[in-house]
């Protein structure tokens, strides 16, 4: 799940701007509690989607607190985008080989 | 102080910061960010019915253990130090050599050694300023630890040619030397300290990286 979790944080920001437990949240929420990785996992990866250019973060009070928001970028929009692609590609290959279905006859 | 009146969200956040180095505004910033999101988690839980302190120590849980999670956020100050350290390069290599150019051409004539000493350091200034603009465009996707190490050894080595070059050019300067000489040697120094100060930083960011390595 880890190598995935770069792609889930920008899904659940597709919608719009959130805060980090809010991100967490929203994972959760979205994967129905299958989602079970350790929440203090999601900040750093929040950072590095920001210093990969995905993500834009800027402190602002939210709910009476100071809050780090994050925001998707163009180029997070992007790398969404290619990840939904690779992640179907994957999918069909992986449905493909575990289906019943016998091998085509060759020959 | 007693185990029973510790709080678990602030002896987490220390111990977190405890294993953290690097820039402080980064490390800061992400420390405050680590303790809104615990408590955000136990305020969250509490609306669940859980009472206030159990929920703060599953909030805890919840987070992960240091060990776990401090490369992670390690990884990513180590990221930040490397991005400093190129940008000093980056920016006063070329000046410095932009300085000591106009200096050369206030003194023609100088001999043959001098010539070849300063076509040294100023082919040394630029590969470092290539390569610490090479690191910051890298350090977006790169791993931080690699970025990290690569702008320590040119910080380490570029300003080691720098200064054995440089001093052996004033041994062997001519005693006509420009007026602008003292102030050059000044602004020299300053970007040395500058440099010396930023790359010992970086050593100290990168041994703590290694030490905690991120597991991919």
């Amino acid at each position: 799940m880890r190598g995935h979790l770069d792609g889930l944080i920008l899904a659940v920001l597709e919608a719009g701007p959130l805060h980090g437990y809010a991100i967490i949240e929203a994972l959760q929420a979205r994967s129905g509690g299958a989602l079970d990785l350790p929440t203090g996992t999601v900040y750093p990866a929040l950072r590095r989607l920001e210093r990969a250019g995905s993500l834009a973060g800027s402190w602002s009070t939210v709910g009476g607190r100071e809050r780090r928001t994050y925001k998707l970028t163009r180029a997070g929009k992007h790398a969404l985008a290619a990840q939904r692609g690779e992640w179907e590609e994957f999918r069909e290959v992986v449905s493909r080989v575990l289906s019943a279905d016998p091998w085509p006859a060759t020959g | 102080m007693t185990a029973a009146t510790v709080d678990p969200v602030d002896a987490h956040v220390d111990a977190l910061g405890a294993m953290l180095r690097g820039p402080a505004r980064l490390r800061a910033s992400m420390l405050a960010e680590a303790r809104d999101g615990l408590e955000d988690a136990a305020e969250s839980l509490c609306g669940t019915g859980v009472e206030p302190r159990e929920a703060r120590s599953r909030a805890v849980a919840d987070f992960g253990a240091v060990d776990e999670i401090a490369p992670r956020y390690q990884e990513e100050l180590a990221a930040a130090q490397s991005r400093r350290t190129a940008t000093l390069i980056a920016v006063t290599f070329p000046a410095l050599i932009l300085v000591w150019t106009l200096l050369k051409q206030d003194s023609p004539g100088s001999p043959v050694e001098l010539t070849l000493l300063f076509h040294v350091e100023a082919v040394t200034t630029v590969v470092a300023a290539i390569l610490a603009l090479a690191t910051l465009l890298a350090v977006r996707r790169a791993h931080p630890a690699r970025a990290l190490r690569a702008i320590t050894l040119v910080g380490t080595l570029a300003p080691l040619v720098c200064v054995v070059t440089g001093l052996t050019m004033a041994l062997l300067g001519p005693s006509h030397g420009s007026a602008h000489l003292p102030a050059a040697y000044a602004a020299t120094a300053v970007v040395l300290v500058a440099l010396i100060r930023s790359v010992g930083r970086a050593h100290r960011v990168l041994v703590r990286t290694r030490r905690i390595p991120c597991e991919r």
